[in-house]
């Protein structure tokens, strides 16, 4: 039987950039793919999306009930935006600095919405005792582990 | 023939044995040798069950299968849980209950290969009824001295483990790290204060 994802489940992501890191699930996205969020502050991983395949659900929820997630946080918020057309030629590009250019991360807007986000969580994730270790620890198998016997 | 068999057998069991006894009961002079063996091996078969009634007094067997033996059920639906034997159906199977209030394990035929005797026994009679069995039981407090066992205990740290969830795990592994951190820490410094 497969563990039922609510709003609050920790989820351990198994792919990508953050593998096993856990996760604060927030709500499945129109496209299906899960809307999951570290918290930023704890373990470093924003508000990413995932596929329900490539993820372990685990039965530790955080309690944020009470959490709206803005309806801003869709799929289009993810899809990269369009470049505008003849980038190279713009005066915008020739004053932006090589450096610049190759920036990664969050910019300020998603910043904002990332702490919105966040505040709420990393609030209901102090009150449970050991909880924020948990999420800041990745998951790994130890030795003598054996994930089809294990319980999430 | 077997008539006369169980005829003999029973003035084996009775009283003492005479050899004239079995003469009594032969018909013919052609079979007297038959007849002579056949005694002595009955004879020799009555030898050996004293033997082991004997072995029993001297107590080198301790736990019996018998009706009111609480035992463990090790494999199946209800491994890791112990029920009372109410009746004996043959050499490989015994009826078992819970009892069904107290254990949720239903009255039910199982092969001893999936039980194992403990040292409790309860006083019922054969194929005692569900309330006199669990009168019985709970008079006789078996869980309470069942739960006291090192085996019972065993038992529930392995059935404890095998629930953890991944945040149980993680609390474990926290906690037996900083343990280790907390007892490193001390020992270094008897160390040093050793040299």
């Amino acid at each position: 039987m497969s563990t039922k994802i609510t709003k609050g489940t920790v989820l351990i992501l198994l792919i990508g950039k953050f593998k096993g890191k856990r996760v604060v699930f927030l709500k499945q996205l129109s496209s299906g793919l899960l809307l999951v969020t570290g918290p930023y502050q704890v373990n470093g991983v924003p508000l990413t999306r995932i596929k329900r395949k490539y993820v372990i659900a685990t039965k530790t929820k955080v309690d944020i009930d009470a959490l709206e997630v803005p309806t801003t946080i869709n799929d289009k918020f993810f899809t990269p935006k369009k470049p505008i057309n003849n980038w190279e030629k713009t005066e915008e590009k020739f004053f932006t600095k090589k450096q610049e250019l190759k920036k990664v991360g969050l910019n300020e807007s998603q910043q904002k919405i990332q702490k919105e986000v966040d505040t709420s969580i990393v609030e209901a994730i102090k009150k449970v005792q050991y909880l924020k270790e948990y999420l800041t620890a990745r998951f790994v198998l130890q030795k003598g582990q054996l994930p089809h016997k294990m319980k999430f | 023939m077997t008539i006369k068999r169980k005829k003999v057998f029973s003035s084996l069991t009775k009283s003492k044995f005479q050899e004239s006894d079995c003469i009594k009961f032969f018909c013919g002079t052609r079979h007297l040798i038959f007849w002579i063996l056949f005694i002595k091996e009955e004879i020799k078969l009555f030898k050996e069950k004293t033997l082991c009634e004997n072995l029993n007094k001297m107590s080198f067997f301790g736990r019996f299968v018998e009706a009111g033996r609480i035992v463990l059920i090790t494999f199946g639906k209800y491994a890791d849980k112990i029920a009372v034997i109410v009746d004996i159906l043959d050499q490989n199977r015994v009826l078992i209950d819970g009892p069904s209030t107290v254990n949720g394990i239903p009255r039910h035929v199982i092969s001893l290969k999936w039980v194992s005797l403990t040292n409790f026994k309860i006083d019922i009679k054969r194929g005692a009824k569900l309330d006199e069995v669990e009168k019985k039981f709970k008079e006789e407090k078996i869980e309470e001295q069942w739960n006291k066992t090192s085996l019972a205990k065993k038992l529930k740290l392995k059935d404890m483990r095998a629930k953890m969830t991944d945040f149980d795990r993680f609390k474990l592994g926290f906690a037996k790290s900083k343990r280790k951190a907390i007892l490193g820490a001390e020992i270094k410094r008897l160390m040093k204060e050793k040299k």
